[in-house]
C-alpha cells in the first residue's frame, strides 16, 4: 500500500475513536498515578542467596532443573552430566562476552560435543544441535522465569530450537519480583536500548491441548537447566 | 464472526447437549481451570487490589485510547515496522494478502489469533494458493478437523485423545499410538517442518505496550516464538483495544492475565517484539507489520458496553458460566464464546443476526466476578436485552405476553384470580409429578428444554392471608400464667 494512502487511512482511524469518545484530536494525556502495587512476598527477598534459592525452587516447581555452583569445576560437573542424560552431540551457545560462556565450551568440547557459536551454522545448525546454551540477563526469585534480550551473537534460535537448553545465572542478576525485572527492561526500552525480541522464559515448553494432559517440549525446549553461579564462581572464571 | 452453519442458537444448544463426551470434557476444563486460577489468586494475594488496578489501568487506555494508538504506531515506526490501521475486515485482510502477494509467499505459519478468526484470514490467504499452518496444538488439531476453536485458550478441549489420534494418522498415512507424548511428538516434528518452510508467521497481540512500540505474546508452547523468529516476515494483527500505556501497565496485566487464564504465574514464554531484527541480529524477520483492527471495535466507545473493551481474553468468564459449562463454546456459534462472547459478538456482528445470544444466560453474575478487571458482564447483558425490548426487536407474542402480565399485575385482585387459575387451567397437561413437559403451543419454548412444574396448590398471597388468620386468632386466646414463649425461655 502507498504511504499516502496508508496515513490517510490511520487519520480516518485515529479521528473516529477521538469523535466517538468525544475529545480532541492530539490532546496531550498524562498517564494518571495508579497508586502502589499491592506488597508481594517475594519482595521480602534481602540477599542475592536468598533470591537465587526462591528462583530455584520456583524453577523445579515447573520441572525445570536448578542447580547452584559456587565454581567452575562444579560448572564443568553440571554441564557433563546434562550431555550424559540427553545423548549430546552437538551444541550451540550464544556470542557473548561472559566468561561462563568459555568454561561451559571447553567442558563440552572435553565431553566430545561440537560446538559453535551464534550464528556460525545458523540455524540449519541449531536446528540440529541437542543443546543451546545462554546467558540470563536477568532472573526472577517469584516464577523462575529468566530474561533473555535478543542482540547479535545472543540470537533467539539458541535458545528455542535444541530440545535442551541450558541458561546460566549469575547470582547478583536474580531479582525478586516480575515486577523488578519489567521495570528494569522498561527503563532501558525507554532510554533506547530496546533490542528487537526480549523474551521471558519460565520452564520447558508446555501444553495442555490434548484432554487437558500436561505434555512437556511441544515446540520450544522440553528440558530446561539453570546454573546459578555464586559470585566467586564467575569471578574465578573470568580469571579475576 | 459466524462459525456454525446451523442459525438457530436452539439447535445448536441441543446438538451440544446431547454430545455427552463434549459435556464432560468441558467439564473438565472448567473446573480445572477455575481450580488453578482460585490457587493462583490466593497464592498472590490482595487479588482485589489487583483487579481495581487491572480495571483503571484499562479504563484509563480505552477512554484515551487515540492517544495510545498514535503512540503506538509511532514508536513501532520508529523500530522499524510497518503500521497499517484496518477499518474493517476487508482491509485488513487484503492488506495481509498484499504482504503475501509481494513476498512470493508459499507458506505462513500462524499462531493462535482470536482477531485472525474474525476475519477468515486463512480463507483468503488459502485462496490465494498459500499454505497457511496452525501451530498452538489446539489450533492444529482442530484446523485439521476443519472446527473452529470451542475455547479461547484450551480451543481443542471438545476432542479426546482418540479423535486426536485419527486426525494425526490422517496426516501421517499410519495409525499413531493414542498416548499425549506420542500425539505431542508428532505435532512437534510436523510443525518444526512447517515453520523453518514458513515465508510469513502471524500472530495476534496480547498487549502492545505504547511507549516502545512493543508487541507482547504470551503463549506457554513456543509456537509463537518460533513464529517470530523463523519466518522472514512477521505480521501482528491486534484488536484497536489490546493496548497498555507502559511497561509498568504490562506488569500489571501480566500478574493478571496468565493467573486468571490456567492458574499460572507466568506462561511459559513471554515474548516482546519490537520492530524487525536489528542490523547486527542474525536471525528474527527482516520486516514487521503491525495490522490494528476495527472491525466495529470503534463503534462500541462512548456508548453504554465500552467497557467491554477492557477485555483481556484470559477466559475466566467461561470457565465460570454455568451455560458454557452444558453447551460448550461451539453452540454460540461465533469467533467469541462464553460470557464475553454474549456481549461482545452482538456488538461485533449485529444485533439481528446475534439475538438469541444476550437470553443464553442465567443472569448470575459469575462472569462479573471472575473477571480480572472487573467487566460488569451481566450487567451488559441486561443491557442488551434491554435494548431488544425499547427497540421493540422482540417478537410480537412476547410483547403481548408481556402487556397482558403488566395489565394482570398492576390490578391485584384480577392477579390473584388469575394465579389460582393457572394451576387448573395447566393441571390437566401435567404428568404424576405434577411437571408440564409436554410441548405445546407457547409453553414449547420453555419445555422442549426444561420441564415446568405446576404452580402450588395455595398460592404464597392465600397462604399469607391464612396465616395471618390463624396468628390474630391465637392472640385472641385467652393465656394462663407459665405457659407460652416467656415461660419457655425461662425454663
Ligand atoms: S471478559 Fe473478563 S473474564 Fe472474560 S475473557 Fe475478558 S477479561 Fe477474561
Amino acid at each position: 500500500m502507498a504511504n499516502g494512502a496508508r496515513d490517510a487511512r490511520r487519520e480516518a482511524f485515529l479521528n473516529r475513536v477521538a469523535a466517538r469518545l468525544g475529545k480532541p484530536r492530539g490532546r496531550r494525556v498524562v498517564r494518571p498515578d495508579f497508586g502502589p502495587l499491592p506488597p508481594q512476598a517475594e519482595e521480602q527477598l534481602a540477599t542475592p542467596a536468598a533470591r537465587a534459592a526462591a528462583f530455584c525452587r520456583a524453577l523445579e516447581a515447573l520441572q525445570g532443573h536448578a542447580s547452584r555452583v559456587a565454581d567452575p569445576s562444579e560448572l564443568a560437573d553440571a554441564v557433563r552430566a546434562i550431555v550424559r542424560r540427553h545423548g549430546v552431540r552437538q551444541a550451540v551457545l550464544w556470542d557473548a562476552a561472559h566468561p561462563a560462556l568459555e568454561q561451559v565450551e571447553a567442558a563440552l568440547g572435553a565431553s566430545g560435543v561440537t560446538v559453535r557459536r551464534w550464528p556460525d551454522g545458523g540455524t540449519v545448525y541449531a536446528e540440529a544441535c541437542e543443546l543451546g546454551v545462554v546467558v540470563a540477563e536477568m532472573a526472577v526469585a517469584q516464577t523462575g522465569s529468566v530474561v533473555l534480550p535478543a542482540r547479535g551473537g545472543q540470537g533467539r534460535s539458541v535458545s528455542l530450537l535444541p530440545p535442551v537448553l541450558l541458561v546460566l545465572v549469575d547470582e547478583e542478576r536474580v531479582v525478586g519480583t516480575l515486577t523488578d525485572a519489567l521495570r528494569a527492561i522498561g527503563q532501558r526500552a525507554r532510554s533506547g536500548d530496546l533490542p528487537a525480541c526480549v523474551n521471558l522464559v519460565t520452564g520447558p515448553s508446555r501444553s495442555a491441548d490434548i484432554e487437558m494432559d500436561l505434555s512437556i517440549g511441544v515446540h520450544g525446549p522440553g528440558a530446561v537447566y539453570a546454573v546459578v553461579m555464586n559470585g566467586s564462581a564467575s569471578r574465578e572464571a573470568d580469571g579475576r | 464472526m459466524r462459525t456454525s452453519a446451523e442459525r438457530s442458537f436452539a439447535r445448536r444448544a441441543q446438538q451440544a447437549l446431547a454430545d455427552s463426551t463434549l459435556r464432560a470434557a468441558v467439564r473438565k476444563a472448567q473446573e480445572r481451570f477455575r481450580t488453578g486460577k482460585r490457587n493462583a489468586e490466593a497464592e498472590l494475594g490482595h487479588w482485589e487490589a489487583w483487579r481495581r488496578l487491572g480495571e483503571a489501568i484499562r479504563r484509563h487506555t480505552i477512554e484515551n485510547l487515540d492517544f495510545y494508538l498514535e503512540q503506538l504506531a509511532d514508536n513501532v515506526e520508529k523500530n522499524g515496522g510497518t503500521v497499517v490501521f484496518a477499518a474493517t475486515e476487508r482491509e485488513a485482510v487484503d492488506y495481509v494478502v498484499q504482504v503475501a502477494r509481494e513476498e512470493g509467499a508459499r507458506r505462513v505459519v500462524k499462531s493462535k489469533s482470536m482477531v485472525s478468526e474474525e476475519l477468515h484470514l486463512n480463507r483468503a490467504l488459502e485462496a490465494l494458493g498459500v499454505d497457511v499452518v496452525e501451530t498452538d496444538l489446539g489450533e492444529y488439531i482442530i484446523q485439521l478437523a476443519g472446527e473452529p476453536p470451542s475455547h479461547i485458550i484450551a480451543p481443542s478441549i471438545h476432542k479426546n485423545r482418540r479423535q486426536i489420534a485419527e486426525l494425526f494418522s490422517r496426516v501421517a498415512g499410519e495409525a499413531l499410538p493414542d498416548d499425549t507424548p506420542s500425539l505431542t511428538r508428532f505435532a512437534r516434528r510436523q510443525l518444526r517442518r512447517a515453520f523453518l518452510e514458513a515465508d510469513i508467521g502471524i500472530t495476534g497481540c496480547n498487549f502492545a505496550v505504547a511507549e516502545t512500540g512493543t508487541i507482547v505474546l504470551v503463549s506457554n508452547e513456543g509456537n509463537a516464538r518460533l513464529t517470530t523468529t523463523l519466518p522472514r516476515v512477521h505480521i501482528a494483527i491486534m484488536g484497536a483495544e489490546r493496548i497498555v500505556p507502559t511497561w509498568d501497565d504490562l506488569d500489571v496485566m501480566l500478574h493478571l492475565l496468565p493467573r486468571s487464564a490456567t492458574g499460572q504465574k507466568i506462561t511459559s514464554y513471554v515474548t516482546a517484539i519490537s520492530g524487525p531484527r536489528r542490523a547486527q541480529d542474525a536471525d528474527g524477520p527482516e520486516a514487521f507489520h503491525l495490522v490494528i483492527v476495527d472491525n466495529g471495535r470503534l463503534d462500541i466507545l462512548g456508548t453504554a458496553y465500552q467497557d467491554v473493551l477492557h477485555c483481556i481474553r484470559c477466559g475466566a468468564c467461561l470457565n465460570v458460566c454455568p451455560v458454557y459449562r452444558h453447551i460448550g463454546g461451539h453452540a454460540y456459534g461465533s469467533v467469541y464464546s462464553g460470557p464475553i462472547g454474549k456481549v461482545l459478538t452482538p456488538l461485533l456482528g449485529g444485533m439481528d443476526e446475534w439475538h438469541e445470544l444476550p437470553h443464553a444466560s442465567s443472569l448470575c453474575a459469575a462472569c462479573s466476578e471472575a473477571c480480572p478487571v472487573r467487566i460488569p458482564l451481566h450487567e451488559l447483558l441486561i443491557e442488551h436485552r434491554t435494548e431488544q425490548v425499547t427497540r421493540g426487536t422482540r417478537p410480537w407474542a412476547e410483547r403481548w405476553a408481556f402487556r397482558l402480565y403488566r395489565w394482570v399485575v398492576t390490578r391485584p385482585a384480577l392477579y390473584r384470580r388469575a394465579v389460582r387459575w393457572a394451576r387448573r387451567l395447566l393441571a390437566p397437561l401435567a404428568d404424576g409429578e405434577g411437571k408440564v413437559r409436554v410441548q405445546i403451543g407457547p409453553l414449547k419454548g420453555w419445555t422442549a428444554q426444561r420441564d415446568l412444574p405446576l404452580p402450588a396448590r395455595q398460592s404464597f398471597l392465600d397462604w399469607w392471608e391464612e396465616e395471618g388468620r390463624k396468628e390474630a386468632a391465637r392472640q385472641h386466646e385467652p393465656r394462663t400464667e407459665g405457659e407460652g414463649r416467656d415461660g419457655e425461655r425461662s425454663a
